[in-house]
């Protein structure tokens, strides 16, 4: 986004462009928005404000690239910057310290238990989208935007601002969290392992 | 050697799930099987997963599980839908 010079759009350009590259995306937005705030005002809310500023900087924007991956970069920055900083939630969430938390012994000890596929194949969608939600944002995060939107990891690496290194060593940490998370849903299920 | 005795004997039965208990061979092993689930794989890792891993149980096992959670997460966890006002809103706002 920052080396790019930038263009030069007329009113009806920037219109159609709005209209049939921006707003097709807003399901897959709302949907990340709520995941990233759990509540609907304030998904409304920077859904809103996103695609504001996507029009307000649409110049900044190529036609024929991914509008979906700069959308979401330019929503996840809102979240991050303006969102955060408003809600109720405490400090900002350093990626650094989370992530060299989970590296730490202690949680690679738990993480090394079994999960077996019938369990989670009894499960209902209520299961794997709680354990999704349990997640810390970060890594929430990176198994929304994999996953769920299925964005490549160069993409994912944009959207983030991380190298793509990052991004497989987070997305393999958020996985195993969230099969652990899984592991104790089937443990309650009576699944033994 | 301790070293030797300790952890190689196990690798063909049991693979840890996390990097830090693995061996080397392990590791690439549990790497080419995420990139594999997330289609990232190269030609050359695709055809080192279908000869090497595709068969092999506890490899097997885990990709299995991965696949059926990432399928999961695809089908179950879109399920927010979006206001009906919130398109009149943005595009209100817009003409502003």
């Amino acid at each position: 986004m920052a080396e790019y010079k930038g263009k030069s759009y007329s009113k009806k350009q920037k219109e159609a462009i709005f209209d049939n590259e921006f707003l097709p995306h807003i399901n897959s937005m709302y949907n990340f928005a709520y995941r990233l705030t759990f509540d609907e005002d304030d998904a409304k809310d920077l859904v809103q404000d996103t695609y504001l500023k996507a029009f307000r900087f649409i110049e900044s924007f190529e036609q024929g690239t991914n509008a979906k991956a700069w959308l979401f970069r330019i929503l996840k920055n809102s979240f991050i910057n303006d969102f955060r900083k408003k809600s109720k939630e405490p400090a900002k969430v350093d990626y650094q310290e989370v992530e060299t938390y989970y590296n730490s012994d202690d949680i690679d000890q738990a993480i090394t238990t079994d999960l077996r596929i019938e369990a989670v194949q009894d499960m209902i969608g209520d299961e794997i989208s709680n354990a999704l939600n349990s997640l810390d944002v970060d890594f929430r995060t990176v198994i929304i935007l994999c996953d769920l939107e299925g964005f490549k990891y160069d993409e994912m690496a944009k959207i983030l601002d991380i190298p793509i290194g990052t991004v497989r060593s987070r997305l393999h940490r958020a996985r195993n969290l969230l099969k652990e998370k899984l592991r104790s849903y089937a443990s309650k299920m009576g699944y033994k392992n | 050697m301790d070293a030797a005795s300790n952890g190689n004997q196990e690798k063909s039965n049991h693979i840890p799930k996390d990097m830090k208990g693995a061996t080397e061979e392990q590791k690439t092993c549990l790497e080419i099987l995420n990139l594999v689930l997330d289609d990232e794989a190269s030609p050359e890792q695709r055809e080192y997963f279908k000869k090497h891993l595709q068969n092999c149980m506890p490899y097997y096992e885990i990709f299995s599980v991965d696949k059926l959670i990432k399928e999961m997460v695809r089908n179950k966890c879109n399920c927010h839908p979006v206001p009906e006002d919130l398109v009149d809103s943005i595009k209100s706002k817009l003409s502003d």
